[in-house]
């Protein structure tokens, strides 16, 4: 009888353990670091996180909001003693340099027709091929542009948008002559300054994508007769009394301009678009950066943010379908309903979003990538120091841009020796 | 010496030294949670952070570079513009502690109100620093309460925004580092002024002293201690504790305008990943403190044998 007993007790604790290791074989957890917080409202990782959740029972995706401010240095400390995550969102372009010895190659993971669909993947792939090492997938697509205030266009009567340097200047002086602030400029948030990248990759675009790699590798330097006038152009606006006369650093300027504030906003991009359209509504306009002396079919557009994952995970399979997640149908079309797929052929809700993706789309288009994706840390550094001093003439464009040069000239030569293959399109 | 003591001299000097070497193996023993914790978290960090200011060291790789990365520093524009900024502020504190000393003298002398206005002083030293800073942004801003004050009493030309010009806003900042730093270093010198013999002061005073002549000759060289103290702790703050207030007001700009070795290291390591240029600048910081340390404590103690 006691034996009985005995048995049928280890019968059931054998049956339990068993069963509860089967249990455990099915959890499988995914951790995956986000840039910052993820707002409950439209949090794309967490959307195609659950879209996945629900095809595979049994894995769960942990996301874990990392602080912005530390979050690639803490991302590349956690890669080298093996302690990161198994996913992190990462930004394209020059970004995963570092991260490259901890990337797994994806290209194996995911079909190579999605990858090749997809206008963001050459962003995260070794010399922008696709086919040979992947290190991450593109979650969106994202630009850089400026906005304008319909309503106080039109009680203007300004019925074109600026297309020109000369456009915006003559836009400038109608507004003025109405007493109202042709572009508001500043900080987006609390920071110190304004960011000048979103409307010095405009500028740039006086140069052919050619000339951008050129910048990137040494091969031309920054201190050259295009772009000093290009600035210079540029800090004729300031002078003109188009902008706030504390263009340099007026704090939460996105918010003024959704105040209605400014007739034009031109440093920010397409992720400002649901702020300002629920301050604006329709009256908020797409508007590109005129930075050119004639009408210049230019879009600055990149995958904004994406997802890698990382060598050391020990998730790897779980980890490769939730990437091939991404790229599918399925995974476009929960992107859509938040931004811009980075696959074709899944149109957003968004007209807005939807009148960026058919300009880069437009073969009559030129695409050029985020610029200050691809520049070496010390450089974006310097040109975000001293550029943004030119705007608002507290430094001359010829000696910025010296700056930056000194800066590109004082890197490694590891780091000068860089191929990102961009092309034009 | 030991051979030619009566036994029992010796065997007492004996019992003593165990007794000795005991009670120095017991402090020993109780002081040594306190050494592993420095060695663990001040002495070894401090090595590392020397090994690898020799080196690239990206935070992930490390190559030795030798002294590339301390020549950079001298050659580098930037980092020599930081290198005199964090000059000014050091060079600005003999002016704030003035203003200190002579606010806490006119409290010890018994003002009317002093002690609503000692409160009134002490209190804004409870502020952080990014409070400071988030503050003095506003008073600075283009149309903040500095210019507005301006505008009000006719003196429109003077208006302009402080934190976007490189000329004033390294004005801006050491106005409110200064500042920052005012209430604090007022109480220490209340506090010293507390430690004089007020006999000594009341016979100056009968023997016809002035008040400036008791504040310099006899005030000041009693206090020479505390006056040492607070231009140390104020030093060391301006170079190793301000990087908040940097972030919050001007974030080293315009340009380079304010931008300190301590912020400099941040930008280096963290900003541009850059950790090896970064420990270089941290390691040639705390030389430069220590250096300055060392210059004043000399300095004053030349002064007290003369």
């Amino acid at each position: 009888m006691e034996r009985g007993l005995f048995s049928m007790t280890a019968t059931s604790v054998l049956a339990l353990l068993c069963g509860s290791q089967v249990a455990m074989a099915q959890d499988t957890t995914l951790t995956l670091w986000n840039n910052g917080s993820c707002p409950a409202e439209n949090c794309l990782v967490r959307t195609l996180a659950e879209g996945f959740q629900a095809l595979n029972p049994g894995v769960v995706i942990d996301i874990i909001e990392q602080p912005s401010d530390a979050y690639f240095t803490a991302l590349l400390a956690a890669s080298v003693t093996g302690t990161g995550p198994d996913l992190a969102t990462m930004w394209a372009g020059g970004f995963i340099s570092p991260y490259k010895p901890y990337l797994e190659n994806l290209v194996a993971y995911i079909p190579a027709d999605h990858v090749a669909a997809s206008i963001g993947t050459p962003y995260y792939a070794e010399a922008g091929d696709v086919t040979s090492v992947l290190y991450g997938v593109p979650t969106e697509n994202q630009w850089y542009t400026g906005f304008y205030n319909k309503a106080i266009f039109a009680a203007n009567g300004i019925a074109e948008v600026p297309r020109t340097f000369d456009d915006l200047l003559a836009v400038c002086k109608t507004l003025k002559a109405a007493g109202v602030l042709p572009i508001i400029s500043g900080a987006g948030g609390s920071e110190a300054q304004f960011q000048p990248s979103f409307e010095f990759s405009y500028l740039l675009t006086a140069l052919p994508m050619s000339d951008w790699n050129g910048l990137y590798d040494g091969g031309l330097a920054y201190a050259n007769p295009v772009v000093t006038a290009q600035l210079e152009r540029w800090n004729g606006l300031y002078k003109a009394g188009c902008m706030n006369e504390d263009a340099f650093n007026r704090p939460n300027v996105t918010a003024a301009f959704g105040a209605g504030e400014g007739a034009m906003y031109l440093q920010s991009g397409s992720w400002s678009i649901p702020e300002l359209k629920a301050a604006l509504g329709d009256d908020l306009g797409i508007m590109l950066p005129p930075y050119s002396e004639k009408p210049n079919n230019a879009i600055v557009s990149l995958a904004g943010s994406g997802v890698v994952m990382m060598t050391y995970s020990d998730q790897k399979e779980a980890a490769g379908k939730f990437m091939a997640y991404i790229m599918s149908d399925a995974g476009q079309s929960l992107m859509a309903g938040i931004t811009a797929p980075t696959r074709p052929g899944f149109p957003t809700t968004d007209p807005l979003i939807n009148e960026l993706s058919s300009l880069s789309t437009n073969p009559d288009w030129q695409n050029y990538p985020m610029f200050d994706n691809f520049t070496q840390p010390a450089v974006t550094d310097a040109f975000y120091r001293n550029v943004a001093l030119v705007l608002v003439g507290e430094m001359s464009a010829a000696d910025a841009l010296a700056k930056v040069d000194a800066a590109f000239a004082s890197l490694p030569e590891e780091e000068k020796n860089v191929d990102y293959g961009l092309k034009a399109n | 010496m030991a051979a030619i003591l009566p036994k029992t001299q010796r065997v007492m000097r004996s019992g003593t030294s165990q007794h000795v070497r005991a009670r120095h193996r017991a402090g020993l023993m109780f002081a040594l949670p306190a050494i592993i914790l420095v060695v663990a978290i001040t002495v070894i960090p401090l090595a590392q952070a020397g090994y690898y200011s020799f080196t690239d060291w990206n935070g992930a790789t490390a190559h030795w570079t030798g002294l590339r990365n301390y020549q950079n520093i001298v050659r580098d524009p930037e980092l020599r513009q930081a290198l005199i900024n964090s000059g000014l502020i050091m060079l600005s504190i003999p002016f704030g502690m003035a203003a200190s000393f002579v606010t806490a003298y006119m409290l010890s002398r018994g003002v009317v109100a002093s002690g609503l206005l000692r409160s009134l002083i002490f209190a804004p030293t409870a502020l952080s620093w990014v409070v400071i800073g988030v503050v003095a942004r506003q008073v600075f801003a283009n149309d903040g309460p500095l210019n507005n004050g301006l505008s009000a009493v006719g003196l429109d030309a003077l208006t302009m925004n402080w934190l976007a010009s490189p000329a004033t806003a390294m004005i801006a900042l050491l106005f409110v580092f200064n500042a920052a730093v005012f209430g604090v270093n007022t109480v220490v010198f209340l506090t010293a002024m507390s430690t004089i013999d007020r006999s000594t002061i009341e016979a100056a005073r009968i023997d016809g002293a002035s008040e400036t002549r008791i504040l310099i000759e006899i005030i000041l060289p009693a206090v020479r201690r505390f006056v040492e103290f607070v231009f140390i702790i104020t030093m060391v703050a301006s170079f190793t504790g301000i990087f908040g207030l940097i972030y919050v007001m001007t974030g080293g700009g315009p340009g380079s305008a304010t931008l300190t070795l301590e912020f400099a290291v941040w930008r280096r390591a963290l900003s541009t990943g850059a950790f090896g240029p970064g420990a270089a600048i941290g390691i040639s910081l705390m030389m430069l403190v220590l250096l300055v340390i060392a210059v004043v404590r000399r300095f004053s103690r030349s002064e007290q044998l003369t």
